[in-house]
């Protein structure tokens, strides 16, 4: 908006020379050598006359004693498969900053250096029932200790609600077939949708999880969300009815946060006080439809979705001098599809929708005369309709590096950008464009990621740059480290993440 | 905008590039070593070399099957890793149906890959993945193959068959291993454009007399100076057909062992009762 070109040459460049020195530590470790070697007068040596295949025979998989003495021991042996996973997470901040916070000591608090170091596990139950049908549970938790050695009366109230700790449950459901070409799932389900790999276009059943954007773990990023569930399958076509009784919301970075300082403080008209964080979840209302029809044929696959549901991501009501969370409903047609061609993927993802709430300061013109220096503002929400459109490719390179490029328009119709009296906070067009490099090393026992995600159609509002690496230490543990850079923009919001760099470690045991 | 954090698209699996071929993954194996299929006589080509291939190729490998596929990755140390999967595979005439589940390790648990193996030789696979992780299922496109195979000592060329006109085979001499005679036979790509996909410039099969089974094979890697001692440990007769259930691929520098993998196939049964429906999405997120 503001910075032009500058920004652009500034972003471009950072994204640029990082991307660039990534790649060539992947590119030169691919780099291949064609000599060989042509003797053959060692035709029958080389192999391994002195292997013995007893040595790794296979542990035969019985019940241990105690539970098959157990009743039902044999059963819930044969039956329930216990998994999951507890790690153990840092993330230090390097760059200095405080963020402004209406309820924290003195207005502000201080971001830099540590900002998590906690214990999360996940456990996740899956049970055989007769009839080829199933169960699920999962519950996630975690307990960050950061806030309790930098002082918890330095962060309010939104904050520590968020971050501090956390017990939730994840899937929980029920599935089966009902016949040979159909499925039913009752229960709290993630549903993913679309394409894309970084954007949501048409993914709009379920809410995310979002709260450390760019570092939360993937297993976590969703929330799931009650349903009925129908799946039906015959031949090269699927469809996938949904009926959503449940009302759950984003987790985001509460104003306050490292992320969002507490942005109604700055516009006065009682606007103040941070928005409370939105754990709710009811059953009130009509329940949420949606559903979708797959194609999938050699080369090329394409869906058609349609749904009427919540809107995931927390809007901000203003009703006088209070914030509150409501829900807000809104319809979506859409469509996606694959083309593969090659060692070339290609993907899309189209979707219109209507009703969608964006933000808006509304300058209440002052009453004439005297005339007043500083205007007040109104925040206040529109609805609007919508057009989201991705683009996408990916490529499988040599040594199975791959590099996939996103880029995603969202269009908003009949946005009133020349209002003199008005700041749209949400822009006519929202383009953000995502590149991501991956390749495995050491026969995949480590795994090395950047992404780059950047926003505006000329990298003018900012953006993001993650490189992750991923280490297999054994069957059960890896170690993951990395380093997150954010890019100043001037989009509300991501500007507010320019000084949060940081780089981040964690343990994981799964089981 | 949404970007969790570690993976790809989960945990590098995206870049596992599965090839299927899942349920008949050793079979496949000694098909792909073989290089067969149809013939175009070249100088070098010897008849009597190219019948033996023939045959290995029209070789029954059952039909239908279900399996166990354990395999053990030993590095240079003798550190070991072990993935375990549930396979399944099918045929439809001259294609090839494939699912495979990893059971382990436990945080790669319930991801499947679905394999449509086009015998057409200019026709890419169909590839999906399912990452439990995302609760999505994603198209791969097909690839180069000559990448390790689940970070084992296979690549995705020994798991598919390869259209094989694209090779001259010699017979190089008669032996024996293990006890049992063998022809010694040597196949050779016919260009570069086959040896780039494959990774290999050069092959040595060790063909059993008897029953037509690639028992042992040296191949020439054209990256590193490398050579991959594949051999077949135990071979079995299940349901009439000829399984290798052990086998080892070494890969080696010269005489030092760089990293090996052990297969072993378990609970292998041909004939079951599957349906095409299940070598869909839907069975992918389903799970074994």
């Amino acid at each position: 908006m503001h910075e032009g070109l500058c920004s652009f040459t500034r972003v471009a460049a950072r994204v640029g020379l990082v991307m660039s020195a990534a790649l060539f530590v992947i590119a030169a470790a691919a780099a291949p050598s064609f000599a060989q070697d042509e003797d053959l007068d060692d035709l029958m040596g080389g192999f391994d006359d002195d292997f013995d295949a007893s040595e790794f025979e296979e542990e035969e998989d019985v019940a241990p004693e105690w539970m098959e003495a157990l009743p039902g021991g044999s059963w819930a042996y044969e039956s329930i498969d216990i998994s999951g996973s507890i790690a153990s997470g840092a993330v230090w901040n390097y760059l200095s900053h405080t963020v402004a916070d209406s309820e924290g000591a003195g207005g502000t608090t201080d971001y830099g250096g540590l900002s998590r170091l906690d214990l999360d596990g996940f456990l996740q139950i899956d049970v055989a029932l007769p009839y080829e049908w199933q169960a699920r549970g999962e519950l996630i938790a975690w307990y960050d200790f950061a806030y309790q050695i930098n002082g918890r009366r330095d962060y309010n109230a939104a904050v520590l609600d968020v971050y501090e700790w956390q017990v939730d449950s994840g899937e929980a459901y029920v599935s089966g077939p009902l016949t040979d070409a159909i499925d039913l799932t009752i229960g709290r389900k993630v549903v993913n949708w679309g394409r894309s790999d970084t954007f949501r276009v048409v993914d709009v059943v379920n809410p995310l999880d979002n709260k450390e954007p760019g570092l939360v773990d993937i297993e976590d990023l969703r929330r799931s969300k009650a349903m009925v569930k129908l799946d039906i399958q015959r031949g090269p076509w699927s469809g996938q009815f949904l009926v959503i009784p449940e009302h759950r919301y984003d987790r985001g970075p509460p104003p306050g946060s490292d992320f969002i300082p507490d942005i109604f403080t700055q516009f006065g008209g009682g606007l103040t006080g941070s928005a409370p964080t939105d754990d709710r979840s009811d059953f009130t209302g009509m329940p949420g439809l949606a559903g979708k029809i797959d194609g999938r044929f050699s080369g090329w696959d394409f869906s058609l979705y349609g749904a009427y549901v919540d809107e995931t991501q927390r809007t901000v009501d203003v009703i006088g001098a209070g914030i509150q969370n409501e829900a807000n409903r809104f319809g979506m047609v859409g469509a996606a599809g694959n083309f593969t061609r090659g060692a070339f993927l290609f993907k899309a993802e189209l979707a219109y929708l209507t009703g969608i709430r964006t933000l808006r300061l509304q300058i209440v013109p002052p009453p004439p005369p005297p005339p007043v220096v500083n205007p007040t503002f109104l925040l206040m929400n529109q609805q609007r309709n919508r057009l989201d459109t991705m683009v996408g490719i990916e490529w499988y390179g040599p040594d199975q590096l791959t590099v996939a490029l996103e880029i995603l328009n969202r269009h908003i119709f009949d946005h009133p950008g020349g209002n003199p009296l008005t700041l749209e906070i949400t822009p006519a067009d929202n383009f953000e464009t995502a590149l991501r490099v991956s390749r495995p090393f050491l026969r995949e026992r480590l795994d090395i990621t950047l992404l780059a995600v950047v926003f505006g159609e000329k990298v003018q509002d900012g953006g993001l740059f993650r490189a992750s690496a991923e280490f297999e230490v054994n069957d059960s543990v890896k170690v993951e480290g990395g380093w997150l850079v954010f890019f100043d923009g001037p989009r509300l919001g991501v500007g507010a993440f320019d000084s949060n760099d940081r780089i981040y470690g964690e343990v994981k045991y799964s089981f | 905008m949404m970007f969790g954090r570690a993976r790809p698209a989960d945990l590098g699996l995206t870049s596992a590039r599965p090839s299927g071929r899942a349920l008949s993954a050793v079979t496949a194996v000694l098909i792909a070593l073989m290089s067969l299929s149809a013939f175009t006589a070249t100088a070098a080509d010897d008849p009597k070399a190219r019948e033996i291939m023939t045959r290995v190729d029209d070789r029954e490998d059952g039909d239908n099957q279900t399996s166990n596929m354990q395999m053990i990755l030993i590095d240079k140390r003798g550190k070991q890793r072990v993935r375990d999967l549930r396979s399944f595979s099918k045929d439809k005439g001259e294609d090839d149906y494939s699912m495979m589940f990893f059971l382990s390790p436990a945080d790669v648990q319930d991801t499947g890959f679905l394999t449509y193996d086009y015998d057409e030789a200019n026709r890419d696979d169909d590839q999906w993945l399912y990452l439990p992780a995302l609760k999505k299922t994603k198209r791969i496109a097909s690839s180069d193959k000559s990448g390790s195979f689940m970070g084992s000592d296979f690549s995705y060329s020994d798991m598919t068959s390869r259209p094989l006109e694209n090779y001259e085979y010699e017979l190089l001499q008669e032996g024996e291993v293990d006890g049992h005679p063998v022809w010694i036979i040597q196949s050779t790509p016919i260009d570069e454009e086959e040896i780039d996909e494959t990774g290999y410039t050069k092959s040595i099969q060790f063909v059993r007399k008897d029953n037509d089974v690639v028992v042992q094979a040296k191949i020439w890697v054209k990256k590193g100076k490398r050579n991959k001692y594949m051999k077949v440990e135990e071979l079995e007769q299940i349901d009439g057909i000829w399984v290798p259930t052990v086998m080892t691929m070494t890969t080696k520098k010269g005489k030092k062992t760089l990293h090996k993998t052990i297969l072993r196939m378990s609970d292998v049964k041909f004939g079951q009762d599957l349906d095409f429906d299940s070598f869909s999405v839907r069975g992918l997120e389903t799970g074994p």
